[in-house]
């Protein structure tokens, strides 16, 4: 920078303006989520770490976890994988279908998820459109059941996340410099060389991005599960839930809800820098 | 292949210039673009995509409980069920109160928070974000039972005691896109500023709110829509008196497929469609104007 600077503008920008924020967090999210690891030992009175014991122990609470970590990597897995494919194929498109393919990647993220949850329950039904199409194109003579599988789980979840991993894909994509690939080629690197040893590396901090925003809000999900899934398919939100609502079970609550927060916060802790990088992109002094 | 040198050396940070293939003759380009096995998956993605939010139009318009494909006739009997049933338009007033009272305060107070972090380094920043930020990423059900328990001491629940856990929930996307925009603040109209007189509380109000007021926008935009469909926490903070729509609908959901949904998620999905391409044409007429 040349400019003499007589006074410093950004001191104008205090810290202290995240205190207003930062002290209605600590009242209306810290404490509430505080109060709920505290319950975990606290409940009943004398828990200490016996919440933990059961809850570690339990063949149930540990099928749902199973449960829950599988459904987030696979649709993680396929998130990235489609996620990736799409955002190239807009990288590739004209200026107009470019713009065609966002609105098509945006339009789920504004489009209500428990309606399209609804959607996919209405799609894959045994009446529903994907069976009247197999049957229509002589494929099956009776409809397969769909709904409340893992298939449908699988693929309602991965729709309704993949425009978390086409945004931060794309993002990427946009910022490569052509200069970059095309020294590659004039060096002497065929296509598929240059794709894969410079386009890949120089976007891959995007799609990991998205993986890890993908894995971490898939752990979460509820909704998608419930309405779409079977017995093998359901959460640990599930088991959360019911323990509080049907037994008052505050103790298996708290101990299976500061768990998952610690999944959490591992997660976010590990790919906080890529996260960072992908969703702020502050320009650097 | 060869190509010239200028293509190499030419400075290339705009969208519609990003591509090497895009500056090449429009024959080959053209070649790559239009290979089959490139547009069959990008067209199933884009189904896949479109597919959910669409198929509800049909739905809305049939006569019977049953989707049935093609549609056996037309039926506007759910949009006058919608109409007339108290139960959806007072959730509709419900769920747009508390989305519009959630997003003003969500600015009010992620504004400055995202000035103090996109504009200036400090120490301890990165921390104070990660913890700002994470109400996106703690599962909804956890959040939703902790603030469930602690709100319900204070009876904190019904329409304030939504508002307080979505502002919780929400805040986050005005802080993001606000330093995403105050980012881009030269910091040397501050400087300027400053040094010509004016005080700290004279530039956070003159240069950078008028500055980053695009950033401010989007983040109420992504606040409103969020707290509008937002059902888990609803579902725990909400009584039988104040309900919002996405705790309607999922009770709906949960007996039966009721097309009554089908028909507000249409209304829902025509307005979002509207809102959109208004928004993109605009992002798109700004860039051609740079």
């Amino acid at each position: 920078m040349v400019t003499a600077r007589v006074r410093d503008g950004r001191s104008a920008a205090s810290p202290l303006l995240v205190m207003p924020l930062l002290t209605l967090l600590a009242i209306f999210f810290l404490i509430p989520l505080g109060t709920v690891v505290v319950r975990s030992f606290t409940y009943p009175a004398d828990a200490g770490l016996a919440n933990y014991v059961r809850v570690l122990t339990d063949p149930v609470s540990l099928q749902y976890a199973g449960n829950t970590f599988r459904m987030a990597l696979i649709v993680t897995v396929l998130a990235v994988i489609i996620g990736y494919f799409y955002a190239y194929a807009m990288y590739k498109s004209r200026p107009g279908w470019r713009i065609f393919l966002l609105f098509a990647a945006l339009l789920p993220f504004w489009t209500s998820l428990l309606v399209r949850s609804f959607a996919w329950t209405v799609i894959l039904r045994d009446t529903g459109i994907f069976n009247q199409l197999l049957i229509g194109l002589g494929l099956i003579d009776e409809p397969i059941p769909l709904l409340r599988t893992s298939f449908a789980v699988t693929v309602g979840m991965t729709q309704i996340l993949l425009p978390f991993v086409i945004l931060p894909c794309w993002a990427a994509m946009a910022r490569v410099d052509a200069g970059l690939l095309s020294a590659s080629r004039s060096l002497g690197a065929g296509p598929v060389a240059t794709f894969w040893r410079v386009f890949v590396p120089l976007t891959a901090p995007g799609a990991a991005a998205g993986a890890v925003l993908t894995f971490i809000l898939a752990v979460g999900y509820y909704i998608t599960p419930v309405l779409l899934g079977g017995p093998a398919d359901q959460p640990i939100a599930v088991l959360i839930e019911s323990a509080v609502q049907q037994r008052g079970d505050w103790g298996t609550a708290g101990a299976l809800a500061t768990l998952v927060l610690i999944a959490v916060v591992l997660l976010l802790a590990a790919g906080w820098g890529l996260l960072a990088r992908a969703f702020l992109s502050r320009k650097e002094a | 292949m060869t190509r010239s040198i200028e293509q190499t050396v030419q400075p290339t940070k705009s969208l519609s210039h990003g591509d090497p293939e895009r500056s090449m003759p429009k024959g080959r380009r053209a070649g790559f673009s239009l290979r089959w096995w490139w547009i069959v998956p990008t067209v199933l993605i884009v189904v896949l995509l479109l597919l959910p939010s669409l198929v509800v139009i049909p739905m809305s318009f049939s006569p019977s409980e049953i989707l049935t494909f093609p549609p056996t006739g037309f039926s506007m009997k759910w949009y006058e069920n919608f109409i007339e049933d108290p139960q959806w338009t007072k959730a509709i007033g419900n769920s747009f109160a508390v989305a519009l009272v959630t997003s003003v305060f969500a600015a009010l107070i992620g504004t400055p928070a995202g000035i103090a972090l996109g504009f200036r380094r400090w120490r301890g920043q990165g921390i104070v974000l990660a913890l700002l930020v994470s109400p996106v990423i703690v599962p909804p059900m956890v959040i939703a039972v902790g603030m469930y328990v602690t709100y319900a001491q204070f009876d904190l629940t019904g329409f304030w005691g939504l508002v307080a856990a979505h502002t919780m929930l929400v805040t986050p996307f005005v802080v993001v896109t606000v330093i995403a925009s105050v980012s881009q603040i030269n910091p040397a109209a501050a400087d300027a500023a400053r040094s010509l007189g004016a005080a700290p509380f004279t530039v956070i109000t003159r240069i950078l709110l008028p500055l980053a007021l695009p950033g401010i926008i989007s983040g109420m935009l992504f606040a409103f829509v969020t707290s509008w469909d937002e059902v888990v926490v609803a579902l725990y903070l909400t009584d039988p008196g104040f309900k919002t729509l996405p705790v309607v609908m999922w009770d709906q959901l949960r007996e039966r497929v009721d097309p009554t949904v089908a028909a507000i998620a249409t209304i829902l999905l025509l307005i979002t469609i509207l809102i959109m391409i208004v928004v993109l044409l605009r992002g798109r007429r700004r860039k051609v104007g740079n």
